[in-house]
C-alpha cells in the first residue's frame, strides 16, 4: 500500500495485521520500531522513503 | 509477516479493485529540528475513543471520517476499539492499546533524550475508510491544525 500511495516516510514491518509495532505487550520491540520510524526523520530528502525494519541493524 | 494473502478473499478483491490515490507530487517537509529535540504526536487509525467521553465511531457507508482527540494522560486500558474491520488481530489491540497508540513509548524516549517532548494531544481516526474525500478536505486539515497548535514537529502515524 505504501508503495502505491507514496507517503513521505514509511517503515515496513514484518508483523501480522494488527501488530503495527510488534506483538502485544512486547514493549521492547514496540519501542524499537517507534525509534526506527522516528529515525527516518533524520534522513535527508528527497522522499518518499520506504525502509524495511528487518534490514536495519537494530533488530534484536 | 503480514502478507496480501493473509487477507480474506473479499478483502483481497476489494484491495485489488480499489482506486488507490497516489500522493503526487510526493509530500516532503524537512524537519526544523533533529528528532532528539522534536515534539512528537501519534496519529492512529485504530479508531480508539474514550467511552463515556467521546462519541463512538459509526459504521457508515464509506467509513466514519471523524476524529477523536486523546490527551497524553488518557488511560489506555479504558479505550475502546472503534475499528470495524476484522482483517487484523483485534485481540492484540484490545489487550494492549499501546501497541497502536504508543504514548508510553514516546514518554520513554523523551526520558532517555531520544526525542524532545511528547505532544499534549494525540489523534485517533477510524480505519477502513473507503471514501476519503471528506477526510482529506475536512478532518485531515483539522488534524493538522491541532498538531500545529500544539507545536508538534513530528506526527507518527500508526496504521491499523
Amino acid at each position: 500500500m505504501a508503495e502505491r500511495v507514496g507517503p513521505p516516510r514509511t517503515l515496513a514491518v514484518p508483523f501480522p495485521f494488527g501488530h503495527p509495532l510488534g506483538g502485544p505487550h512486547d514493549f521492547a520491540r514496540q519501542l524499537s520500531v517507534v525509534g526506527a520510524a522516528l529515525a527516518l526523520l533524520d534522513r535527508p530528502g528527497p522522499g518518499p522513503i520506504l525502509e524495511d525494519y528487518q534490514r536495519l541493524d537494530l533488530v534484536t | 509477516m503480514a502478507a496480501f494473502t493473509d487477507l480474506s478473499l473479499r478483502d483481497r478483491l476489494l484491495m485489488a479493485a480499489y482506486p488507490w490515490r497516489t500522493i503526487d507530487p510526493p509530500a516532503w517537509a524537512q524537519p526544523l529540528r533533529p528528532v532528539s529535540a522534536a515534539r512528537v504526536a501519534i496519529v492512529t487509525s485504530a479508531g480508539f475513543y474514550r467511552p463515556g467521553i467521546d462519541p463512538p465511531f459509526r459504521s457508515i457507508a464509506g467509513g466514519d471520517v471523524s476524529l477523536r482527540i486523546l490527551p497524553v494522560d488518557t488511560r489506555l486500558d479504558r479505550l475502546e476499539l472503534g475499528q470495524v474491520s476484522h482483517s487484523f488481530d483485534r485481540e492484540a489491540l484490545a489487550t494492549d492499546p499501546g501497541s497502536a497508540l504508543p504514548i508510553p513509548h514516546l514518554q520513554a524516549l523523551a526520558a532517555a533524550g531520544g526525542i524532545g517532548s511528547v505532544a499534549p494531544r494525540h489523534l485517533s481516526f477510524n480505519g477502513s475508510i473507503l471514501a476519503p474525500g471528506r477526510l482529506t478536505k475536512e478532518t485531515g486539515p483539522e488534524a493538522a491544525r491541532i498538531l500545529a497548535e500544539d507545536q508538534v514537529d513530528i506526527a507518527l502515524f500508526v496504521p491499523v
